[in-house]
């Protein structure tokens, strides 16, 4: 096999480990299927209020309560925006995870938490109507891109892990949300589904989920070859340790 | 009976915490020599309708074993209608904060956070409740109750009590600070700019203008 068709495979076998096909790993190769169960902290009273809508994971701008004195709680059964991904516990080395791309309009800004690798690039594409500068200043990820034309693309390569800002114009909020992982298998999820990683090298693995607001989780798995070894994983305020207050 | 002791128990706590910082007396205006110390001002700008009120600017110390004043005493922030009050308080390194539930009716909130600079968990309290928490690593600590999605909250906890929250019209001014060696930083709470760090040099009786243009990069 020649250099240029190991590049291509080994990009295939990723993208098809981050799609989560369902079909069983390739010969040599496992999966993964995690579990995510969202949990409200242990003791809450889940009947003391009757109006509880979707926390959407995106941040808020404005402060509102709900009519009739309810104020709006967190629905765990359906928490969104949970990244999920698989961390070799053991030296792992990888061909470049295929770019991802972007579509941004800061007239529609995307409200959602994208999952990208480190390492990974990432392809805006301008999808409004004018030239459109973007930048971040979030931490290890900063950037600034040239203003990019109505329908061109632009791209980025993800350098740190953790919560990438897209901006455009300072005074208003982020026009998208990227969250980079430390893993070329990583997706996105919500609280009830799971996560299906193909396609994997065997092997063990650190199983870590990320969430705007509540702590992250993480679990053991060992991949076993031609195997989709399964896992849960729960996400809420108790996987951290209760501080001591006085 | 059991919440009625805690609530006991938290107010003796905060009692306690007021008095034995008010033993330590107020924030020196002198370095540890005896100097007067001098004020910093200026004026932050940057591009575009961006809530400077809520930046803060602070000093740090090039040199980790510079001796600092008593801590202050502990801030309050209140949890009631669902929302913290004030919904960003600026503390120092060792700094406490009360969290008490001011709510009206029984309602209960788990304040907890998640970030690198204090990770914490105050579990499920009702009205009349109290909890506090000392701060003891520099940077913003973002609050959340994990029972009301729209409260939210932040700590910012600065290395030295030398800071200044910006003013609506970009002004902040810090006094008292001792003469020496000092870094002027910035922290934004909702960050659209690069941070700035300038070292600066005050010295005795003097004030300093330093002004920050934020800026992308």
């Amino acid at each position: 096999m020649s250099f240029r068709a190991f590049l291509i495979a080994a990009a295939l076998m990723i993208a098809s480990a981050s799609l989560g096909c369902q079909s069983g790993p390739a010969p040599g190769m496992a999966a993964a299927r995690v579990n995510v169960i969202a949990k409200p902290k242990a003791g809450v009273k889940p009947t003391a209020f009757a109006h509880v809508p979707t926390y959407d994971g995106s941040p808020s701008e404005s402060v509102t309560s709900s009519g009739g004195g309810q104020y709006a709680r967190v629905d765990y059964a359906n928490l969104s925006d949970i990244i999920v991904w698989l961390e070799p516990t053991k030296p792992f080395s990888s061909s470049a995870k295929p770019a991802i791309e972007v579509d941004v309009d800061p007239k529609r800004p995307d409200q959602t938490v994208r999952p990208v690798s480190v390492g990974q690039v990432v392809t805006f594409h301008n999808r409004s109507a004018r030239p459109l500068p973007l930048y971040s200043v979030s931490d290890g990820n900063d950037f600034e891109l040239p203003p990019i034309a109505p329908g061109a693309t632009a791209s980025f390569t993800a350098r740190s892990e953790g919560l990438i800002e897209l901006l455009s114009n300072p005074a208003e909020p982020p026009i998208a949300q990227l969250y980079a992982a430390p893993s070329p298998f990583v997706t996105r999820t919500r609280s009830g589904k799971s996560a299906s990683f193909n396609n994997v090298p065997p092997g063990p693995y650190r199983v870590v989920s990320w969430h705007p607001r509540l702590p992250s989780s993480s679990t053991n798995l060992d991949l076993q070859q031609g195997k989709v070894s399964e896992s849960t994983i729960t996400v809420g305020v108790d996987a951290m340790r209760q501080a001591s207050s006085r | 009976m059991k919440h009625e002791a805690m609530t006991i128990l938290g107010a003796v706590a905060g009692l306690a915490m007021v008095f034995s910082a008010a033993r330590a007396g107020p924030a020196t205006t002198q370095s540890s020599d005896g100097a007067v110390g001098g004020s910093i001002q200026g004026t932050v700008t940057a591009e575009g309708d961006v809530p400077l009120s809520e930046m803060v600017v602070f000093l740090e110390s090039p040199d980790p074993n510079r001796s600092m004043p008593p801590v202050p005493t502990a801030v309050k922030v209140s949890q009631k209608g669902a929302q913290f009050a004030p919904k960003m308080v600026v503390v120092t390194v060792g700094q406490a904060v009360e969290f008490p539930n001011d709510e009206d009716r029984p309602i209960e909130h788990n304040v907890f956070s998640n970030s690198t600079a204090k990770r914490f968990d105050l579990g499920v309290y009702g009205p009349g409740q109290s909890k506090t928490i000392v701060f003891d690593k520099p940077g913003p600590v973002v609050l959340y109750c994990s029972i009301h999605r729209e409260m939210d909250g932040v700590v910012y906890v600065s290395p030295t009590p030398y800071t200044s929250r910006v003013e609506n019209n970009g002004h902040y001014q810090i006094d008292n600070v001792p003469p020496g060696e000092w870094v002027v930083k910035t922290w934004q709470r909702r960050r659209r700019f690069a941070e700035k760090s300038i070292p600066i040099t005050v010295e005795t009786g003097q004030s300093k203008t330093v002004d920050l243009e934020l800026t992308r990069r």
